[in-house]
């Protein structure tokens, strides 16, 4: 049984922080959760909304269909009437409602306890009270996320809660019902051998930009510089918010400029660093780029992107950077580009990347979107390591120092042993000209090309290290995504009436040349949030392979599975 | 070592054997020393010291510096740059490091002109110079980088000058300074600046004592003859000191090994 609710009202009022403690409910009833939220570039005033998908079954994505409506303010009711199948509301919007309304005297319910903000409680109540969960989970969250404020207040919201549900309870009847699921589930469990029953640490609900901060503290890195820019900026937040427990140095800094020149400060020096920008930014950490490629220092960027040109669209989401991520920067150099495709990539491929980039010591993208970053999944607990192995550090190859250091040796795989200041007899010169192999400026023609061809050599090797992309289903229609889309192309594949195979990549660059020459007779759909088809203009360039059909979205709001497997049911 | 690529005459070779009479008179061993630059004539500095050097891009070294210093405290880093990449391009960063009292040493050639494009104005350029991008005359009033210094917060403000033998004591002074510290350097460039030779710099220049009085140095910053010396002193917890987390342990000597499920625990 799956549960599409979608909650609304104005900007400021808490409406996705609410939202979301409903879905942490379901997420400790065992149930499988996930929430997106569409919110302008406004601090209040605008309107805010928030989907929750729950389900007994996995769910990848939110839905275009909502069963249940939560409206808090007119607009809500005025933009989502239409598509929901019924609507909860205070008494007092009821009249505007057309169809099937569920009216409750929230507010007035509010007031009696002593504020009117306990209607978003009351309303949360109400809805587990409609889809017939108890109140357990959600009381023992609204204890633990006012745990310190005064009891008086824990209790009114308790209070509030059970006042909604047991409205609902006594007053209605909905045809949708959601249950916990058993202690014994299988596929909820963690570690079988630790216990037969699920626990509650076992699943965890998180958003795509949390994973990446998960990934990048459990990947050992101790710094960041950034700059505030939505939809990146919680994960400086993310990680300033863990910096003590983790000893990480978190930098606010003046620019995006200083963000990732700092951030090659410390990668050249020999911490594990990274930067987090979007769009906008990144264009300002071009030249930057290209410094870590020329010094060959690692540095890990992580890029949220948003509609653009310019500020464009500063809270919604889109995948229009692609070919952005690929060739920003003057010159050809060899650049690592990663677009995790949910959450679960976003924890391993940001380690990944962290190895990546000091093996390789070149500048590694992990490239995402607002819609990835900011949508929660819930999933096993990384720590348990069920969706991958562990990812070990690997470091790479660094030098003790010797008499006659070459910090730019040429080697058979392009990869110089590189000392760390502070080391004897490693002293060298990182430097943004063109150099030798000792670090000294060259500007002789053979030099150049011999260090030009050793920055592509590690590329090389690198493009054999990785895995192929992966394949799902079997198929001679083949719908291609990558990042973000993952998750929605998998919904859209459970309930498209045709059949399809699914080939999600998340290495971009390099790109896996040999896996897509293998599909040049199958019919290709590429799936992409953008106006341009940027990834099919990437397999054309980089296989000759022209795609045939594309499903393209640029409205900046990411796909949804119902709409989706409508468009490709056509092209199958 | 490589042999520097100045014109002869320029000041960034006395600039070049100030650097290195201070690192060897405080008996610093090379392998803690990091030179930082930007691009420019003056920022080819870190090829001709014996130390770590990253020469990175126009106007960026203090960001680099900055990254470097944090993570790793114990290494003793002088940034170069000259008055374009210092207070042109770098200018945001200047004024950041300076309120952020990072501890740097940051040892500016400034010689009012641009030498590595062929002369152009700068932003210490004096009104009215004419150079090939303003053939007419400069028609901005130039930064007083002391001045600007001062009042972003820096800890140590000084200017000394390239042909004068007491810049390598200066320097020194710079280095042992916790803190930001600045280190002016009015420069010759006899290829693009023909007008500040050393005789206009011994009547347009004075040595200076040391104010701790942030108005006082003020005005003696933005009085006619230029100050030589240590204008600006005074103590202030510096940025890196602030982070407990690396109080006792430099951020590259840590573990990478971390247990993830503290954080995990908030997502629960």
């Amino acid at each position: 049984m799956k549960f599409n609710w979608r909650i609304g009202g104005e900007a400021g009022k808490g409406i996705i922080n609410i939202g979301q403690i409903f879905a942490k409910a379901c997420l400790r009833d065992g149930l499988k959760v996930f929430s997106y939220a569409e919110y302008p570039s406004l601090i209040r005033g605008g309107h805010n909304y928030l989907n929750v998908s729950v389900s007994d079954e996995n769910v990848y994505s939110h839905s275009s269909n909502v069963d249940l409506l939560l409206a808090l303010d007119k607009e809500t009711i005025v933009k989502h009437n239409k598509s929901s199948s019924a609507v909860l509301c205070d008494v007092s919007l009821s009249k505007i409602v057309r169809g099937k309304c569920y009216a409750i005297p929230m507010q007035d319910i509010a007031k009696d306890l002593g504020n009117i903000l306990y209607q978003n409680i009351v309303a949360i109540g109400a809805t587990l009270g409609l889809v017939g969960l108890d109140l357990k989970q959600l009381n023992n969250l609204l204890r633990e996320t006012f745990a310190h404020k005064d009891k008086k207040i824990i209790n009114a919201n308790i209070k509030a809660a059970k006042a909604g549900w047991d409205f609902a309870k006594n007053n209605f009847k909905f045809d949708i019902k959601l249950s916990p699921m058993p202690s014994k589930s299988k596929d909820l469990r963690g570690h079988a051998e630790q216990s037969s029953a699920w626990k509650k640490e076992d699943r965890i609900f998180i958003s795509g930009n949390d994973a990446i901060v998960a990934g990048a503290i459990k990947a050992g890195c101790k710094f960041i510089s950034a700059y505030p820019m939505t939809p990146a900026t919680s994960i400086l937040t993310g990680m300033a918010k863990y910096s003590r427990d983790y000893n990480i140095i978190v930098k606010h800094t003046e620019d995006e400029i200083a963000s990732i020149n700092m951030a090659i400060g410390a990668g050249f020096t020999g911490v594990r660093s990274m930067t987090c920008t979007s769009g906008g930014g990144f264009a300002l950490m071009s030249e930057g780029l290209g410094l870590a490629a020329q010094t060959e220092t690692p540095v890990v960027i992580a890029v949220s992107q948003r509609p653009g040109p310019a500020t464009g669209l500063a809270t919604r989401s889109g995948q229009g950077d692609l070919q952005f991520a690929l060739y920003s920067s003057q010159d050809s150099f060899p650049r690592v580009v990663i677009a995790p495709g949910d959450v679960n990539e976003c924890f391993y491929l940001t380690q990944q990347a962290f190895n990546i980039a000091e093996k390789y010591q070149l500048p590694v993208v992990i490239l995402v979107d607002k819609f990835l970053s900011t949508a929660h999944s819930s999933v096993h607990n990384f720590s348990l390591n069920l969706f991958s192995k562990p990812i070990k550090i690997d470091r790479g190859k660094i030098s003790k120092g010797a008499k006659n250091y070459k910090r730019y040796l040429i080697t058979k795989d392009g990869i110089s042993p590189r000392t760390l200041p502070g080391t004897s007899k490693g002293e060298f010169v990182a430097s943004s000209y063109e150099h030798d192999e000792y670090g000294a400026e060259c500007e002789d023609k053979e030099n150049k090309i011999a260090m030009t061809d050793k920055r592509y050599q590690k590329f090389e090797v690198l493009a054999k290290e990785l895995s192929e992309p992966k394949l799902f289903g079997n198929s001679n229609n083949v719908v291609v995504s990558w990042g973000s889309t993952k998750g929605v192309v998998r919904e859209a594949r459970k309930i498209c009436k045709k059949d399809f195979a699914h080939i999600h990549l998340s290495f971009i660059s390099p790109f896996p040349i040999k896996f897509f020459n293998k599909l040049s007779k199958k019919n290709l759909i590429v799936v992409e949030g953008n106006k341009t088809s940027q990834l099919s203009q990437l397999i054309r360039k980089e296989t000759g392979i022209e795609v045939k059909h594309k499903i393209l979205k640029y409205d900046g709001r990411p796909f949804d599975p119902e709409n989706l497997a409508k468009e490709i049911s056509k092209l199958v | 070592m490589k042999i520097p690529t100045w014109c002869p005459g320029c000041g960034d070779y006395m600039i070049l054997a100030a650097i290195r009479k201070s690192l060897q008179e405080l008996k610093i061993p090379s392998k803690d020393v990091l030179i930082v630059s930007g691009i420019g004539c003056g920022s080819k500095m870190p090829h001709y010291v014996k130390a770590y050097g990253f020469e990175g891009i126009h106007g960026r070294a203090l960001p680099v510096a900055t990254g470097a210093k944090l993570a790793n405290n114990k290494l003793h880093i002088i940034v170069v740059a000259g008055d374009g990449d210092a207070y042109g391009i770098g200018g945001n960063h200047f004024l950041h490091s300076c309120r952020r009292n990072i501890n740097l040493t940051y040892i500016t050639q400034d010689n009012s002109v641009y030498g590595l494009t062929r002369g152009q104005t700068s932003p210490t350029s004096p009104q009215g110079m004419k150079t090939n991008s303003t053939p007419f005359g400069a028609l901005e009033q130039p930064v007083n980088p002391l001045t600007l210094a001062i009042t972003q917060g820096a800890t140590f403000v000084s200017q000394g000058a390239s042909y004068n033998l007491k810049l390598a004591d200066t320097i020194k002074q710079a280095i042992k300074h916790k803190g930001f510290s600045l280190v002016n350097v009015l420069q010759l460039c006899p290829s693009f600046n023909k007008h500040n030779d050393i005789q206009w710099f011994n009547k347009n220049t004075k040595q200076i004592k040391t104010q701790k009085n942030k108005y006082k140095a003020i005005e003696i910053a933005e009085s006619s003859k230029l100050p030589l010396g240590v204008l600006y002193q005074i103590k202030r917890k510096t940025y890196d000191e602030q982070e407990p987390q690396i109080s006792k342990t430099p951020l590259v000597k840590q573990s990478l090994k971390v247990n993830i499920n503290k954080m995990l625990n908030d997502f629960i």
